[in-house]
């Protein structure tokens, strides 16, 4: 599937014409670094929205939970958040996840409740970005045959353990059939964050 | 006028034990991978046999529920799923003579809380937002006639300030003369729109940071916040009661110190009006709105999208009582509240 590219401001241009169909306010109302939530009144089911209409735009996947919760699977919520207050190493996830945000405005100790405040239309460049930069992903090689043969998969006629799909594109090798999936955009998230334990 | 009324399953045990039957009410969102495997393979079906509608004064409608196989879990995770399901039942409903359709609980949030789905349906639309929050005043007027407290003399909490549902109801409540502590963070948006209200009815409106601080002056709070359970009941510093509007809901248990109303349930007085092929004497707001609109004939979009108004609250609430729709009876997680327990609180707030 071809993957479009679009400049920075063309990203920011979208996101923002997405908000205000879902927001149903002025475009004027709307800057790249507006707070969704403290200055725009987003709701979580907004986000939905928001979430939805980003994939369809830009054919990318955009993840639906925050990092913060999804990170909380892998590491156990204790590690990331105690007593409603951030902990280092949730201070080290968002920093790494939201690259974007002023990084003094991200400290130990901030409540948990504070960080959806932090999202911006900013925030989604990257998670755009980020998204079509998955979508371009290619194998190098079949890593069970060593072939550099492929076939994008489509991946609604494909079977993944526990029903979970993956968010990037999946090939089939050409030669050995294996299955080959792109690399979660979590995964350098979970290598960053081990180093740190 | 003949109506349908589109729903989604509330817990997975729907499909387990009693497929599609609709007597479970939505109190937690339990998760179960044989079933969520059944449902992946469910169709949309209507359900039951139709429903005939009729007041004492002989108006009358018709309607018919179609069910959306797919837990309040598999609609926030796959939306588009749930938005083209939606879509399906709205056109099939249509192609079988209904003039308006109500979108039930999620459904009716979805989407741009409905104006999606109607973009791509040409049929009325509503999701019963206005008379929800018309059945949560009639709540709280039963609970205070029942306390003997004077409206102009209390003061109740709202948690979920400033979301859609949440900004309607303190309206309402300031219309309807009661004092309130809006339990909120004082963002830029909320305070724009505290401003906003404030002015237009001449209220000054207190804020909390916290529901344990709203309770040094409130005993009754509204619970509309998006997030799921956000009121730990056994954390309570002191006894209350909450009504809780939200749904998922905002407080999941009962506990000595904390009784939770319900909001999703509306007591059919049973004089006015005869609806069969539902819950026995009882409704769901959505749909209580939606009958409204089709015995009145109001082939029109009602409640969809961010623009509700006080002025709709108010009109769908008295047409709706107009056709035996009220609340005579009190509920806590699908349960009639017994009055003596109710009593307790009074002896406790006393």
């Amino acid at each position: 599937m071809a993957v479009n590219t679009y400049s920075d401001k063309e990203i920011i241009a979208k996101v923002k014409e997405i908000l205000e169909g879902i927001l149903q306010i002025e475009p004027d109302g709307i800057s790249a670094n507006s707070s969704l939530i403290d200055d725009l009144g987003m709701e979580s089911i907004d986000f939905l929205d928001l979430d939805i209409r980003l994939e369809e735009t830009f054919n990318i996947f955009v993840p639906r939970r925050p990092p913060l919760q999804r990170m909380e699977a892998v590491f156990g919520r204790e590690k990331l958040v105690q007593e409603g207050k951030i902990t280092q190493l949730g201070v080290r996830l968002l920093k790494l996840a939201l690259p974007e945000v002023d990084q003094d405005r991200i400290y130990k100790g901030m409540a948990e409740r504070d960080v959806p405040s932090l999202i911006t239309p900013q925030t989604y460049l990257s998670v755009v970005k980020r998204g079509l930069e998955l979508a371009r992903w290619q194998p190098e090689q079949c890593q069970e045959c060593g072939s550099k043969d492929f076939t994008p998969a489509d991946k609604d006629k494909l079977e993944f353990p526990d029903g979970n799909v993956p968010p990037g594109p999946v090939f089939l090798c050409n030669s050995c059939s294996n299955t080959i999936i792109a690399p979660s955009p979590d995964d350098e998230l979970i290598k960053q964050l081990s180093k740190e334990l | 006028m003949r109506f349908s009324f589109i729903l989604h399953l509330l817990l997975p045990e729907d499909i387990k034990e009693k497929w599609f039957s609709l007597e479970l009410i939505p109190y937690e969102v339990s998760v179960d991978k044989e079933v969520e495997t059944m449902l992946k393979q469910a169709q949309i079906v209507a359900y039951g046999s139709s429903m005939q509608i009729s007041s004492q004064n002989g108006e009358s409608c018709t309607g018919n529920n179609w069910i959306i196989p797919l837990t309040p879990r598999r609609i926030l995770q796959n939306q588009n799923l749930a938005l083209e399901m939606t879509i399906n039942a709205c056109q099939m409903a249509r192609e079988q003579g209904a003039e308006i359709i109500g979108l039930a609980l999620l459904l009716g949030k979805i989407g741009r809380r409905g104006l999606d789905i109607r973009q791509r349906v040409d049929i009325p639309m509503t999701n019963g937002d206005s008379y929800l929050v018309f059945n949560c005043l009639q709540v709280l007027m039963r609970l205070l006639n029942f306390f003997e407290w004077e409206p102009k003399k209390v003061k109740v909490a709202v948690y979920g300030f400033p979301s859609t549902i949440g900004t309607l109801l303190t309206e309402c409540l300031l219309s309807s003369g009661i004092n309130i502590t809006l339990i909120t963070k004082p963002t830029r948006h909320a305070q724009r729109l505290i401003n906003q209200i404030s002015d237009k009815y001449h209220a000054s409106l207190e804020l909390a940071s916290s529901i344990k601080q709203a309770q040094k002056e409130c005993k009754i709070i509204f619970t509309a916040g998006a997030e799921g359970q956000i009121v730990n009941v056994d954390e309570l510093d002191n006894p209350a009661i909450i009504i809780d509007v939200s749904f998922p809901r905002n407080a999941p248990i009962n506990s000595k110190k904390a009784l939770v109303i319900d909001t999703g349930i509306v007591s059919l007085a049973g004089r006015a009006l005869n609806v069969s092929g539902f819950y026995p004497n009882k409704v769901l707001p959505c749909l209580t709105e939606l009958i409204t609109l089709s015995l009145e004939e109001r082939r029109e979009d009602y409640s969809l999208g961010r623009n509700l108004t006080p002025g709709k609250v108010e009109e769908i609430g008295n047409l709706a009582q107009k056709y035996g729709f009220e609340v005579d009876t009190l509920y806590s997680f699908g349960k009639p509240i017994d009055m003596e327990y109710l009593s307790h609180f009074k002896d406790v707030f006393a």
